[in-house]
């Protein structure tokens, strides 16, 4: 029976859920966004510039990846609205970055879950490299 | 000063983007348990999580998961720990799948929006993701009994 203290029920659980979620959220958020503001992350891809050929990506493109794995999707997608690519090379860079993105803020998630956080990350680099890479060579 | 209301700003359309989602979602999960539909749902879901040999009521929080993400998945799994004994063996698989694949849809429709070929996204994520989840529920086998611990 669906009564109104089935939505109050939720609605406690939600609020409740999320202010556990917030404790990590927000600290791990003011982190990455300092990270990204302070220009640390530009000097990062400037190292990863030379080995974006080995996706089929102009170098330029570093900037995109190192955003989405710090930042996350949407700021990897401002990165490479300025930037000119092919058809393939946007969906290389789309599967790199789905497959890992906001790699600090969810693995903080992930950790809460009492999973490792370094495994979760390194699967997900993992993917993100071994998934651009082949889609670059069987389309590319 | 500019920098630190701009932090703000953004800090708080994050929160909010989570909070929107998950509260609503927290009084999906409610209801379909008062309806029984969870019930259902788990049935359907059961294929799946018998191939990843999941424990029966963790599968809806990958489900979640996949739909809308990571932290929505993350919030159903430490809401349904309260409410079931879930094994730590069936959220280390659940993380896994998820941390590869998760929020497919809102993921592949922007991606897609900006020229990206949605197809190959999906495959790439759920193949992936499939194969290291499944892998991982070869490796590490069931601790016997675990499920039959009740508080």
């Amino acid at each position: 029976m669906v009564t109104t203290d089935t939505f109050k029920r939720g609605f406690y659980k939600g609020i409740t859920t999320f202010f556990e979620l917030s404790k990590i959220l927000v600290p791990v958020y003011i982190g990455v966004q300092l990270l990204s503001i302070s220009g640390i992350l530009n000097t990062i891809a400037g190292f990863c510039t030379p080995i974006m050929s080995v996706f089929g990506l102009p170098g330029e493109a570093s900037l995109v990846l190192i955003l989405g794995y710090f930042s996350g999707g949407y700021a990897a997608l401002g990165a490479m609205a300025v930037i000119e690519l092919t058809g393939v090379q946007i969906t290389t860079l789309a599967i790199m970055v789905s497959i890992a993105h906001s790699l600090i803020t969810e693995g903080a998630v992930i950790r809460k879950l009492g999973v490792s956080t370094t495994a979760s990350i390194t699967l997900r680099l993992l993917f993100s490299f071994i998934m651009g890479f082949l889609y670059n060579f069987i389309f590319g | 000063m500019a920098i630190i209301l701009n932090l703000l700003t953004s800090l708080i359309s994050f929160l909010w983007s989570i909070a929107r989602i998950l509260i609503p979602i927290m009084v999906v999960i409610e209801i379909f348990k008062d309806t029984k539909l969870i019930d259902k749902i788990s049935n359907a879901f059961r294929p799946v999580s018998n191939f990843f040999t999941l424990s029966e009521q963790s599968g809806i929080s990958m489900l979640f998961g996949i739909i809308f993400g990571l932290t929505i998945g993350a919030g159903a799994i430490i809401q349904s720990t309260k409410d079931y004994d879930i094994d730590k063996r069936s959220i280390f698989l659940i993380c896994m799948f998820l941390s590869l694949c998760h929020a497919v849809f809102e993921d592949s429709i922007i991606f897609a929006a900006s020229g990206a070929n949605p197809i190959a996204l999906l495959a790439a994520r759920f193949l992936s993701a499939t194969m290291i989840t499944f892998i991982f529920s070869r490796i590490l086998k069931k601790v016997p009994h675990e499920e039959e611990k009740h508080e």
